[in-house]
């Protein structure tokens, strides 16, 4: 240590023009002040910004400029014998340059920084507005690693050896590494993991800059070119192994099982065994996986590249699900996959690109795609030949909210509702209706709903005829209201209750069905076209939504009372509630994909198939409705 | 092998390689403790390459160097509390003062002689509160001498010392310090173009020629096999006296040669010789035996 104190003292001992440069830097922002043209300008902010700016600026670049010199200069001009000939270690000499470097650093950063900080405190806190200790934290942090990368970029050029060529190949393979060990984590959602395994990397390499100098001076001594093949076998071995760490540890996060999930959240099409299961995976922080699950078999396909399934969209049928991989997380642009739902089946690309922002949904019978971008162009694919089939641009596509679905094979329903978010107020809402013929390729605006509301909702039978459209207001002027509409046209037929968007659906009958608390508790009201109304009471609880319709005529409500749940099975053919089961409640946001999801129409799922369900735990249930046969399922 | 029997420097099968250029091939040599050791050579011989793979300041393609028994590459860092060094080009940060770089040396070395430097210093007539970068060649070098010996070590290196010392001052480095050094045991191992001065103290030298060590003697013995003959014949006429020639020219209507075995018993068979009508043998310095050896037209 006392050697290393020694080369840390003599370094310093040569600084003096560094500092003296550092103190006149310091004056600068005070004379600045006195400059005619910066008169109007407040005298402690000009003090406080460019007090900071400089010493920030200054100690960066005399980090890089120290790192670039401390040992590569003395290489070059045949000067490390100096400290060769003495009974100096390696480590001692590195570390003693290193030392003074950062002491030199810190003193000309305190140098020009504090006297303006001090000066005018409260503009420094008002004008950039971060945590001082933190700020420093990151200079600090900065001034380091560009010494360090310094000293490394210092000793590769200065060397003039061609090794330069394949420090340059194995830093791309270092760069392309760290992102193959990063994006997977950041599309799996895992913000705080990705931070922590960053800073881990950022840490090892900030070890291995440090460590490699003492390295390379044992190995390389006073010859420039050993010292820079030393430097390169130590950085690029030690990095090779942390990548390598780094790269299995990321393989493990991405690979969880199914049953790893914690609180699974799922979302299960009308038709098909297959669901999505989605959530944190245990003992991987907040990475959160997704998978296709069936629920008959326990097969499960792991889904990568994908950003959940508010990306995703199953067929009709529920035999596919497509997605939008990103070729990478940032990337606004990525291609449509296929995914048939099937165990060991592989994903298909399509040759669809689509805009992160683009909305997709399958025809009925799974042959074409319609896809509708944020620039409003609406395209039909055939899936078979990966062809467009029909393209067509909207007139309408800046903040809008666009839904749209194949009626039959061979014509898509676009809505375009403005604006595409609830409103604090109410203001000028609307909901354009077009149609896109494949076979004519024409576009054509078949309708058109205005309102002055706050918020503006809309779903459409399974059919596409009739819909159900309802201005949400609620305040002592506007009340909210509900009409059932032609689908197509917008046309009013009649009249419905109004409600919140989870306590009110249209039915496959064309009814309505509302939900209502009231004295004696929950009832579903159903209303059907004619104006007739009956009345089925559900019971007391806390809250009461719309879980799921089934087919036969059935209702799946998801009841809470407290923190205990119940599903409720209501047959609103005949009028009564045919099955409680306790302790379970909907995993999907099935109440509201009606009203939000691309495809506007309310899917009705094949009652002899069974529910994904949650029990209060949240763990996985598959639960039969006819039955009330349950299955843990995760 | 007692400590005292150990070399102070052990060279073995030294080859130091640039790329394809060869610049020590295969070099051995052995400084006994307590000696001076004069390495001679041309410009590019190699000598200094050699002197920096001794040191452990840099590592030799093939071969092993020790010094007082020790790795010099493995154990440099201690080795060097008993090591002084003088590089050929002086290596000393320019923007330190000389009495700063004393400062530096006295914080590194426990034997660190703080009233030995300033005497030299003073005796060099060096400011201290000159700046190294300030000084004439001779003077980086008289401070570097300074240093090295103030660290009282037990081996001293001195990369050609007197490169740009005046006449007076290389005569004071021979005359004074070395011989001074040397009365007191400690090892000197040098290498130098100042034939003249070193002939009057090396116990021993070695010459390097191309990268090899081509000879490393006692210079009184090699003083003694080294003679100039001038006679009126052929060449040929030395091998049949079995005089090995290390440099033959042609003499007026005789030869002049350098022989490496000189016996006075040979000699007076060559003169005795019929075909030989005189014969003058006469002593070489170390200069011309140099010349002999490494200079142009030298054969083995």
């Amino acid at each position: 240590m006392t050697h290393t104190l020694a080369v840390a003292r003599r370094d310093l001992s040569e600084r003096t023009p560094v500092f003296v440069t550092a103190a006149a830097i310091a004056v600068m922002p005070f004379v600045l002040t006195l400059v005619r043209g910066l008169r109007g300008i407040n005298r402690l902010d000009i003090i406080t910004t460019i007090g900071t700016v400089g010493a920030v600026g200054f100690s960066l670049a005399l980090a890089f400029i120290l790192g670039v010199s401390m040992i590569s200069r003395d290489l070059m001009e045949k000067r490390m014998s100096f400290y060769l000939s003495k009974p100096l270690s390696a480590r001692a000499i590195w570390f003693g340059k290193v030392i003074a470097a950062l002491l030199t650093v810190t003193f000309c950063f305190a140098v020009i920084f504090v006297p303006s900080y001090l000066f005018g405190t409260t503009s420094w806190q008002r004008s950039w507005n971060v945590d001082l200790a933190g700020g420093l934290a990151v200079v600090s942090a900065a001034a380091l690693l560009l010494l360090l990368l310094g000293h490394v970029f210092g000793t590769m050029f200065r060397s003039k050896s061609p090794l330069i060529a394949l420090d340059l190949v194995l830093l791309g393979a270092t760069v392309l590494a760290v992102i193959g060990i990063i994006r997977p984590l950041l599309e799996g959602f895992a913000g705080d993991l990705t931070k922590r395994v960053a800073i881990t990397l950022f840490g090892a390499l900030m070890l291995i800059l440090l460590a490699c100098g003492a390295w390379q001076l044992e190995k390389g001594r006073s010859d420039r070119r050993q010292n820079h093949v030393a430097l390169s076998r130590f950085i690029w071995t030690a990095l090779a192994i942390v990548l390598v760490i780094g790269g299995a540890f990321t393989w493990w996060v991405v690979h969880p099982a199914p049953s790893d999930l914690i609180e699974p959240e799922v979302s299960q099409p009308g038709q098909g065994s297959w669901s999505f299961v989605f959530g944190r995976a245990n003992n991987r922080m907040d990475y959160h996986a997704l998978f296709a699950y069936d629920i008959a078999s326990g097969e499960s396909l792991r889904i990568n590249g994908i950003r959940s399934w508010y990306s995703s969209g199953f067929s009709h049928d529920g035999s596919t699900v497509g997605y939008l991989k990103l070729p990478d997380y940032r990337a606004g642009e990525g291609e449509l996959y296929i995914q048939p739902l099937r165990a060991g089946a592989q994903p298909q690309p399509t040759q669809i690109t689509m805009t992160r922002n683009s909305e997709f949904t399958f025809s009925d019978d799974g042959s074409r795609i319609g896809v509708i971008d944020v620039n409003g162009i609406v395209t039909a694919y055939e899936l078979a030949s990966k062809k467009a089939l029909v393209s067509a641009k909207l007139p309408q596509a800046e903040h809008v909210r666009r839904r749209i679905f194949f009626v039959k094979p061979d014509l898509l329903r676009i809505y375009i509702q403005t604006p595409p978010y609830p409103s604090i107020k109410p203001v000028a809402s609307s909901i354009e209706i077009y149609e896109l013929d494949v076979r004519t390729r024409a576009l054509a605006h078949t309708g058109s709903y205005h309102a002055e509301t706050r918020a503006l909702g809309l779903t459409v039978s399974g059919d596409g005829s009739r819909g159900l459209i309802i201005e949400r207001d609620d305040n002592e002027n506007i009340k909210s209201q509900a009409f059932v509409i032609d689908a197509r046209t917008a046309q009013v037929i009649a009249p419905a209750p109004a409600a919140s968007l989870t306590h009110i659906t249209l039915l496959a009958d064309g009814s309505v069905a509302v939900l209502l608390n009231e004295a004696n508790g929950w009832t579903l009201d159903l209303h059907a076209i004619d104006g007739t109304a009956r009345r089925i009471p559900i019971g007391r609880m806390t809250q009461l939504n719309f879980a799921r319709e089934l087919s036969g005529g059935m209702l799946v409500l998801g009841g809470v009372e407290k923190k205990d749940s119940t599903i409720f099975v209501v047959d609103y053919v005949h009028g009564s509630v045919v099955r409680r089961e306790p302790d379970l409640r909907s995993g999907s946001f099935y109440g509201y994909q009606q009203w939000y999801g691309t495809d506007p129409r309310r899917s009705i799922a094949d009652a002899s198939q069974p529910l994904v369900l949650h029990d209060d735990a949240k763990a996985l249930y598959a639960w039969q409705p006819l039955t009330g046969a349950k299955k843990k399922l995760l | 092998m007692n400590q005292a029997e150990t070399p102070a420097i052990r060279i073995a099968g030294m080859t130091v390689r640039y790329g394809r250029r060869v610049a020590v091939d295969a070099a051995s040599l052995e400084v006994p403790r307590g000696s001076v050791y004069a390495l001679l050579g041309r410009n590019g011989a190699g000598k200094s390459s050699l002197v920096r793979c001794a040191l452990g300041q840099q590592r030799a393609s093939s071969g092993n160097a020790q010094i007082l028994g020790e790795d010099s590459w493995k154990h440099r860092t201690h080795l060097m509390e008993r090591v002084g060094v003088v590089a050929e080009e002086a290596d000393a940060p320019p923007e330190m003062r000389v009495e700063q770089l004393a400062a530096f040396c006295a914080r590194l070395y426990s034997r660190w002689d703080q009233k030995a430097f300033d005497t030299r210093a003073s005796r060099f007539g060096i400011s201290t509160r000159a700046r190294f970068g300030e000084l004439s060649k001779g003077q980086k070098k008289q401070v570097s001498l300074a240093l090295a010996l103030a660290a009282a070590p037990d081996l001293i290196v001195l990369d050609d010392p007197t490169l740009g010392l005046d006449v007076v001052a290389r005569k004071s480095l021979f005359e004074e310090v070395i011989a001074e050094l040397a009365d007191r045991g400690t090892t000197i191992f040098l290498t130098t173009h100042d034939l003249a001065g070193v002939e009057s103290i090396a116990d021993r030298v070695a010459i390097m020629d191309g990268g090899r060590i081509a000879l490393d003697e006692e210079l009184e013995a090699l003083k003694a096999r080294f003679r100039r003959i001038r006679f009126s014949a052929q060449p040929l006429a030395l091998e049949a006296a079995s005089f090995r020639t290390t440099l033959v020219k042609r003499w007026g209507t005789g030869t002049e040669a350098v022989v490496s075995n000189y016996d006075d018993l040979a000699f007076e068979r060559l003169r005795s010789s019929a075909t030989i009508q005189s014969a003058d043998v006469s002593a070489m310095t170390l200069e011309e035996i140099f010349i002999a050896v490494a200079g142009e037209g030298a054969h083995s």
